[in-house]
């Protein structure tokens, strides 16, 4: 994969040799080739979750752009006791992704898409490994486990930034069964990352 | 008085706050109640991890063609000064590699920015850490005017970057730990381009840490970054 491969004299070695952490350190300092790597280390994941959330490759990649710019601004103060560098930066594109979305008038929920969710990732890049871990893939599995009513309230919310009233009236539902429905999700899936966690990010 | 949510009302609202699924009036009680109580916020932050991690299953995509281009000039408009860049580069790279004492002053810096940063990466990589964190230093009136990098490993390290635009001057650099009094640590003189400094520090210190201030003379806080609690 053309993207995967850091141009430059540098050979990939090193490059993939360091951290998210480290990487996210060179941005906050500055360091051009921190802020290349950094791109292409993110980029497919974040262009694909704004693509998930908007369906649409304009406005996908006004939002990935952003979402780095806000990155290279905000990454003196990331925390890495609070999570990856991943979730961190995701968690700016699906709330530019959801602005985006809002403003632009709902997009109809479409229950087909969701499995797509639960589909091993076709084209895994050489740092799928590095940055997913063995969390991403307990996660899938705890969700593809889960019944499909409580799925699809925890991905219109984790996803598409529903709140539970929302889901209720668009769906017809009461709404003490959405809130139901969204806490045994939650309740699982963090069981499914409880296991080897010790809460710790290693560099 | 408004009654605040209880913790029993709080835990059962956790995965949605977590979510943000919750309404305005859910979240504003959770959150007055959630400021006061340490092990609710616990259970929260808990879970919103599991959304951060949920997150990560979207499926990847390429971007169009270019992306990277664009994302970059749009970086490169924006960067700082070349000489601000390079001094904060040969400041990070000789920061890493400092292997005893400290070393002050502003950096003349006469490498080529190629040069810094390969040498930046190599050792990163070569790094065999637990911990680099980040925290922005910012004036009283909540400006950020430069950061400070802090690296627990064999050996843990800390150093200061001023950026251009901080008030110019001599200014003490105190470590505030979470319980006991604060350390004066060294004195730094900050120029019209901003200033760098960086020791080596004794493991586990870092882990203390609640703040790293800039202080005047006279003992006023000139500047200060807040270190996130560890516990």
């Amino acid at each position: 994969m053309a993207s995967a491969i850091p141009h430059g004299e540098e050979g990939v070695s090193t490059v993939w040799a360091v951290s998210d952490e480290a990487l996210l350190a060179g941005l906050a300092s500055g360091d051009p080739d921190a802020v290349a790597a950094f791109v292409r280390r993110f980029q497919r994941r974040v262009y694909g979750l704004a693509f998930a959330i908007l369906g649409d490759t304009s406005a996908a990649e006004d939002v990935a752009q952003e979402t780095f710019a806000r990155a290279w601004r905000h990454a003196p103060a990331f925390d890495p006791r609070r999570g990856s560098v991943a979730a961190w930066v995701l968690a700016i594109a699906r709330n530019l992704a959801i602005d985006t979305a809002r403003m632009r008038g709902a997009r109809p929920t479409d229950p087909a898409e969701l499995p797509e969710l639960l589909t091993p990732d076709p084209e895994p890049g050489p740092d799928e490994r590095a940055i997913a871990g063995d969390d991403v893939g307990r996660l899938r599995e705890a969700l593809a486990a889960l019944p499909a009513d409580q799925r699809r309230a925890l991905v219109l919310a984790a996803f598409y930034g529903r709140t539970a009233r929302e889901i209720s009236e668009a769906d017809g539902i009461p709404l003490g069964t959405v809130k139901t429905r969204i806490r045994a999700a939650m309740l699982k899936l963090r069981s499914a990352l409880e296991v080897e966690d010790d809460g710790r990010r290693d560099v | 008085m408004t009654d605040g949510a209880t913790c029993e009302e709080v835990r059962e609202l956790a995965p949605e706050l977590a979510l943000g699924a919750t309404s305005g009036e859910e979240r504003a009680r959770a959150l007055a109640h959630l400021s006061r109580c340490a092990e609710c916020r616990r259970v929260v932050d808990d879970l919103a991890r599991v959304t951060d991690e949920v997150l990560l299953l979207a499926p990847q995509r390429e971007p169009p063609p270019g992306f990277e281009g664009r994302v970059l000039s749009r970086w490169r408009a924006q960067r700082p000064a070349r000489g601000r860049r390079r001094a904060i580069a040969a400041a990070v790279a000789a920061a890493l590699v400092a292997a005893g004492g400290a070393w002050g002053g502003t950096l003349a810096a006469t490498k080529l920015d190629r040069q810094i940063g390969g040498y930046y990466r190599e050792i990163l990589g070569r790094v065999n850490g637990k911990y680099f964190s980040a925290a922005p230093l910012r004036t009283e009136g909540d400006r950020q005017v430069g950061s400070v990098f802090m690296y627990e490993g064999k050996p843990s390290w800390i150093f200061v970057v001023v950026r251009k635009g901080a008030v110019p001057g001599m200014r003490e650099v105190v470590l505030v730990p979470r319980r006991g009094a604060a350390v004066h640590l060294a004195t730094m003189h900050i120029g019209r381009e901003g200033a760098t400094w960086g020791t080596q520090i004794s493991s586990g210190v870092l882990g203390t840490l609640a703040a790293v201030r800039l202080v005047d003379r006279g003992g006023g806080t000139m500047l200060e970054a807040v270190v996130r609690d560890r516990s």
